[in-house]
């Protein structure tokens, strides 16, 4: 029996839940103190907003260095709204929050393309812009700030107390937990940890990566906006001075010293760092050295954050309670021969790089059902022709039809939405996700259920998430790696791994699979293995493209083979055909010296 | 109103030319490294701040201070790099450097509190404090020097690293790890090299800088975070992008300044970011088109 | 899903636990509470951090001399000190504490105006008497002056009192173009506010937009430069020491001349330090103390670089002392009535007696309608001359 919100937490989550109701209202008439009961509010909205820099940084993989920023845009929404426009607490709040979604929607927009240190600059002159612009613009209050902020009022019309604003605070970071690992173990969180595996695979199996970055911006930036909403009300004050690039490194501290990545991590680390400086408040000369050497011990002896190190530890990994056996559905086998297999015709297809022609005019045409082989010595072409057939690069000239229908031109997700998806040379997984993670992100286009179904996990969604396991378990054991169902994809042997990938193609339901090289670096047992997994998917009717420099096992599986050169077609027949032409030979061994012929 | 300009750009130009200096810093580390020094800011204040203590309390003479601060840095980036660098490289967080360069920038600002207080102290310029004139603009001796020693110094170091057999071994060290091992380059050493290099760099600055700016324990962060820019502004992995990246960081905050002086701030960021939104790699950046 | 329930209920306990203990510890510090203690919350890090460790200086000298003569009724007085980092909510924390956990009878601080705005709520509301020995900031003491029982005192000059010294100069010397430059934080701007104010009341409008920058800014060229085209004729500026000479350097560069004024951090030994004597000479600035203005002053003086010789001696004289009168004045409401908050704000207000101030103060320093201890008769315009502070008397 499935509750209709939350249908995925057993009995041991909904423990959870009730045990931090119970400390949060325990705890302020326990500690019955004016000065802890204010640090125990400020721990708790600091949490808030590293759960949304995680969500950020963690799971995407998306540096920020200026969450001061998006903490001050909740901040002064809330606080000018009821000062200057009479708003009460109920209202100003939602929209202070909204606020900050927005800022972080328009902070998303110079990101999408920006990676690593450029990543981290975009960041860096957003948290300073904010600053400067509170510090300078009137209307802000300037460096003295807005004062005589009122805090929410309860229905009798008194202002909360210290106690009750815990309570508030505490109650709403709970549920920002509870909600966050709902997304955590949902599609949403798998999409955004698939990005920070890679980018380019997460495309090629129909993932928007632009709009789900921008998606992971908004919930991180809603979660600082309530962070500073709470803020705002919390002393009546505030002014520029609180938002500045110390804050924005201590928030990103917190989320990742704690774990990135991990659903308790930012509590772990809010908790340390916060009540770090309250602890040594005696010791304010050496509270920098400890806070500086607290980072840097932890980053260079942690990377994963003292959650993801202690889960690193088979101690603790022995108590966790092994996952449920999942009973694999083969119908997904079946369903790959569903709907019409068209034919995909490349026409007339020309990709030049500046002066360098990589493909000229190459048709080639693929029918339906069959592995069609592509061959041709280094710096022919092939990759260049995958990676436009892919979406990866536009092509110069010429189509890309599937069933007629032009789809050349359209970006990697849009051609995965075509039905043509890919395998990848250097193989790209997504890593941090375990094996039949890998698979279920194949599922993403189609999969029906959003993001409110998965925050709020309803049973439609949980219902829909066990169904798909099942087929990704089918798919592993179709690819012979069933048994490593659990295990991160970063732990795979090199065969392995190849097959993965694979099965994650085969999940897309793809109406042509290119396999980019598949038998590089593998060795004879897992060719042998290769060949037969290539033979059993036309078997279950997909259409392939194999780009291969492995003659042997090229002239074994193919039906027909295309043969490029400086990047035109120069042959295209069987096998056998293939093999004796003398174009071919031509190109791979060069033209035969004078007297010579090839024999 | 020109002669205001003129002045803005005489000004602009010396403060610009240390962000270039560097700039260069986070220039030589990126490219061997992919990874930058977040504390560079700090770096610079060492070496203003050793070579405060070299000049002026223990009295020796001007070129041997700057030599000692620039050698003193260039030995604490060693330890940098070991520290807080080499022990992340291969981690799971491809952000672990930002971090942890952080936070050696918070405990060498807190070690500069604690051996030379927490106010500025004067820095008297060994040039003397006469105004000297450029057409109708001022300048003091100092700044002049800094224009010339500090875009000397980037020139030097695009010598070193174009035409000196070192500085070639360190560029192929920058363009492919591994075939420069291959090659017989001790590439360990080579990335000790260009942290040394760059944090000399930065010292060079803070010596160069502090006469105008006073010396003290937070002199470094916002010119560390200026010259971050400017280096992204350029390019990080253009030279010649990240000299004019500094250069024009340098301009543009005085000439905004002359405008309106509420946007002498922020005007730098903002350039920042809507120029990233459409160069995501800097102005002059190579545009990379990732290899699949 | 049953994995990571179970995990979540184990972390839920362990982080409530790592709560508790942190919690426990810091409750141990209060445990040992004293009975007596005299709360204090200071700038040691940040942007005011050297008014700050100035200050504390003289606070700590008061309390010594105090125990030494034998404390409150033989029971020393114990100090609790915490660091504001110049940082609103942090002040507002740390007063907090004091009066929560330390449990103090009167609380002296803070450096800064900006944290000041952000304290005084707090110390009204709880009825915790706080005597503010440096921010300038006017609503300091505005913003409560009209309650029945006010909480709030101050023993420094307040920027309006400073400003008017300015004015009257200006007035003097029958100027009428004025120029304006502050510093972009709490302080300057609430100098702002009360410089355009002021000046309007006396009739001098100012000629040009005010010019802003940043404390730590090294070139004021740009800002100046707008001064210089609407032909100011003097310059108002509320920067503290190195903005200040900064200012001075800057106008060097361009060639400027033109006479100008800040307020009392101007007029630090600071000042003279960073910029030498070129630099500063004919910079004007208000102030109501130097060390040599009356003997009580110059024994203070010496005591105090005698004291302190390793943290550089008397190396802000003006906090010091300031700060050093306050503490007294407080000790001395402690002597009269005992370690009640509220008592001690009585007392603070009719003390009348307080001949032994080292600052201009009367002895009569505050009444009912009066938190300012240093009025306008306190004050003077002085200006540098060849590295010597001396009145102005022109």
């Amino acid at each position: 029996m499935r509750l209709p919100l939350l249908a995925a937490t057993g009995p041991m989550g909904w423990l959870g839940i009730v045990a931090a109701a119970l400390t949060v209202y325990a705890l302020p008439l326990v500690l019955d103190d004016a000065f802890f009961i204010l640090v125990m509010q400020s721990l708790a909205y600091l949490y808030i907003v590293a759960i949304g820099i995680d969500i950020l940084v963690g799971w995407t993989g998306q540096i920020s260095i200026g969450h001061a920023g998006l903490y001050a845009v909740g901040a002064y929404t809330s606080a000018l709204l009821t000062t200057k426009a009479g708003f009460s607490f109920w209202a100003s709040a939602p929209l202070g929050v909204v606020a900050a979604g927005i800022a972080g929607g328009l902070l998303a927009l110079p990101s999408l393309r920006a990676k690593g240190p450029y990543l981290a600059m975009v960041t860096l002159a957003f948290g300073f812009m904010v600053e400067v612009t509170a510090n300078r613009w009137d209307f802000t209050g300037g460096p003295m700030g807005i004062m005589s902020i009122p805090g929410p009022r309860l229905p009798s019309g008194e202002e909360m107390d210290g106690t009750e604003y815990f309570w508030l605070i505490g109650g709403t970071a709970i549920v920002v937990q509870v909600l966050t690992a709902n997304l955590y173990r949902s599609r949403i969180g798998r999409t955004l940890f698939a990005l920070q595996g890679s980018e380019v695979a997460a495309e090629t199996v129909g993932i928007n990566v632009y709009a789900w970055k921008v998606l992971a911006f908004v919930l991180s930036s809603v979660c600082a906006g309530l962070g500073g909403v709470f803020f705002a009300h919390q002393n009546g004050f505030i002014n520029s001075d609180t938002f500045v690039f110390g804050l924005s490194v201590q928030l990103l501290t917190s989320a990742l010293m704690g774990g990135s990545g991990t659903l308790f991590g930012p509590l772990v680390g809010s908790v340390i760092l916060n009540l770090l400086p309250t602890i040594f408040a005696h010791l304010h000369e050496y509270q920098l050295y400890i806070y500086g050497g607290i980072i840097l011990v932890t980053i260079v002896f942690m990377p994963r954050g003292i959650v993801g190190s202690l889960l690193q530890l088979n101690v603790v990994r022995g108590l966790l309670p092994k996952p449920a056996a999942i009973a694999p559905d083969p119908s997904v086998i079946a369903e790959l021969r569903e709907g019409a297999r068209p034919t995909v015709t490349v026409r007339d297809l020309s990709k030049h790089f500046g002066g360098i022609r990589a493909l000229n005019n190459v048709d080639i045409s693929i029918k339906p059902g069959t592995v069609h082989g592509l061959i041709g010595p280094n710096g022919s072409g092939k990759s260049t022709f995958v990676n436009v057939v892919t979406g990866i690069y536009k092509p110069t000239s010429g189509e890309v039809e599937v069933a007629g229908k032009q789809v050349g031109g359209s970006s990697p997700h849009g051609m995965a939405r075509s039905g043509i998806t890919r395998t990848f040379q250097s193989i790209r997984l997504f890593g941090d996700l375990s094996v039949l993670n890998n698979v279920m992100v194949g599922f993403h286009l189609q999969l029906r259920y959003g993001f409110l179904s998965h925050l709020f996990q309803t049973a439609g969604a949980v219902a829909e998430e066990e169904r798909y396991r099942r087929r990704a378990m089918a798919l592993l054991e179709f690819v012979g790696i069933a048994d490593r169902a659990e295990d991160l994809a970063q732990n795979l042997s090199y065969g392995e791994q190849r097959r993965l990938e694979i099965a994650r193609g085969l999940a897309t339901k793809p109406k042509l699979l290119l396999l980019d090289e598949p038998a590089a670096g593998v060795n004879p047992t897992e060719l042998h293995y290769l060949a037969d997994v290539i033979g059993r998917i036309k078997a279950a009717g997909v259409t392939q493209v194999v780009i291969e420099h492995h003659m042997e096992l090229i002239m074994g599986i193919s039906d027909t083979i295309s043969v490029l050169d400086f990047g035109q077609k120069i042959a295209e027949g069987t096998a056998t055909e293939v093999r004796a032409n003398p174009k071919v030979i031509e190109a791979y061994l060069g033209a035969p010296a004078e007297g010579e012929t090839h024999g | 109103m020109f002669a205001n300009i003129w002045q803005a750009v005489i000004s602009g130009l010396s403060i610009g030319s240390i962000y270039a200096l560097i700039a260069q810093g986070y220039y030589v580390t990126y490219i061997t490294t992919s990874t930058l020094n977040f504390g560079q800011g700090e770096f610079l204040m060492i070496g203003a701040m050793i070579g405060l203590t070299a000049y002026v309390v223990l009295g020796v003479p001007f070129p041997l201070a700057l030599l000692i601060a620039v050698v003193a840095t260039g030995l604490m980036g060693i330890a940098l790099e070991r520290i807080a660098i080499r022990p992340v490289l291969r981690h799971v967080l491809t952000h672990s450097w930002v971090l942890s360069t952080l936070a050696i920038s918070i405990i060498l600002k807190n070690g500069a509190v604690s051996l030379w207080g927490p106010e500025q102290i004067r820095f008297p310029s060994p040039f003397g404090e006469e105004v000297l004139k450029i057409g109708n603009a001022g300048i003091f001796p100092q700044e002049l020097f800094i224009i010339v020693c500090a875009l000397g110094t980037v020139a030097a170091v695009q010598l070193f690293l174009k035409k000196s057999i070192l500085g070639k071994a360190m560029m192929a060290v920058a363009h492919n790890r591994n075939a420069a091992a291959v090659m017989g380059i001790d590439v360990k050493r080579m990335v000790i090299l260009a942290f040394m290099l760059s944090s000399a760099l930065a010292g060079l600055g803070g010596i160069l800088i502090a006469p105008v700016t006073f010396a003290w324990a937070y002199m470094g962060t916002v010119p560390g975070i200026k010259a971050f820019a400017a280096a992204i502004f350029g390019g990080l992995e253009n030279p010649v992008g990240i000299l004019i990246g500094g250069l024009l960081i340098g301009l543009l905050e005085q000439l905004f300044g002359v405008i309106n002086s509420n946007l002498k701030e922020g005007i730098t960021f903002l350039f920042i970011l809507i120029m990233l939104a459409f160069r995501p790699t800097g102005l002059m950046g190579r545009r990379t088109v990732e290899k699949v | 899903m049953t994995v990571n329930n179970l995990v979540r209920a184990i972390r839920r306990v362990a982080v409530g636990s790592l709560l508790a203990a942190g919690v426990a510890v810091a409750s141990l510090q209060g445990a040992i509470a004293a009975e007596l203690k005299l709360g204090v919350d200071l700038s040691l890090t940040g942007g005011t951090d050297d008014f700050g460790r100035g200050a504390r200086m003289g606070i700590e000298m008061a309390v010594k001399e105090y125990n030494a003569k034998g404390g409150y009724k033989g029971k020393p007085v114990e100090l609790a000190i915490y660091d504001d980092e110049t940082k609103p909510a942090k002040g507002v924390e740390n007063l907090t504490r004091l009066i929560t956990r330390d449990r103090v009878f009167a609380v002296i601080g803070p450096a800064n105006s900006g944290v000041a705005l952000a304290m005084i709520d707090i110390a009204q509301k709880q009825k915790m008497p706080l005597v503010v020995p440096l921010p300038t900031s006017e609503p300091i003491i505005g913003r409560y002056a009209n309650e029945a029982k006010h909480y709030i005192f101050r023993v420094t000059l307040n920027d309006g009192i400073q400003t008017q010294f300015m004015i009257d100069y200006i007035k003097r010397k029958g100027l009428k173009r004025i120029g304006l430059m502050h510093d972009s934080t709490g302080w300057g701007q609430s100098g702002r506010e009360t410089a355009v104010r002021l000046l309007k009341e006396a009739g001098i409008p100012l000629v040009a937009e005010p010019q802003v920058f940043d404390q730590n800014d090294t070139d004021m060229t740009a800002q100046l430069s707008k001064l210089r085209d609407a032909n100011v004729e003097f310059i108002v500026s509320y920067s503290l020491a190195p903005a200040g000479v900064q200012i001075a350097k800057s106008m060097q560069k361009i060639g400027m001349k033109t006479p100008w004024s800040g307020t009392w951090g101007v007029l630090a030994p600071n000042f003279l330090k960073l910029g030498g004597k070129e630099a500063a000479e004919g910079v004007m600035g208000v102030t109501s103390y130097t060390i040599d203005h009356s003997d009580k002053a110059k024994a203070f003086h010496e005591r105090v670089e005698a004291a302190y010789k390793d943290q550089g001696g008397d190396f802000f004289p003006v906090t010091t002392a300031q700060a050093y009168d306050a503490a007294r004045l407080v000790l001395k409401a402690l002597d009269k009535v005992g370690p009640d908050p509220v008592k001690v704000r009585d007392a603070i207000e009719a003390i009348d007696d307080f001949h032994e101030a080292v600052t201009k103060m009367h002895p009569r320093p505050f009444t009912k309608e009066n938190h300012e201890a240093l009025g306008a008769d306190t004050g003077f315009l002085a200006v540098w001359r060849d590295g010597k502070v001396f009145r102005v008397t022109d």
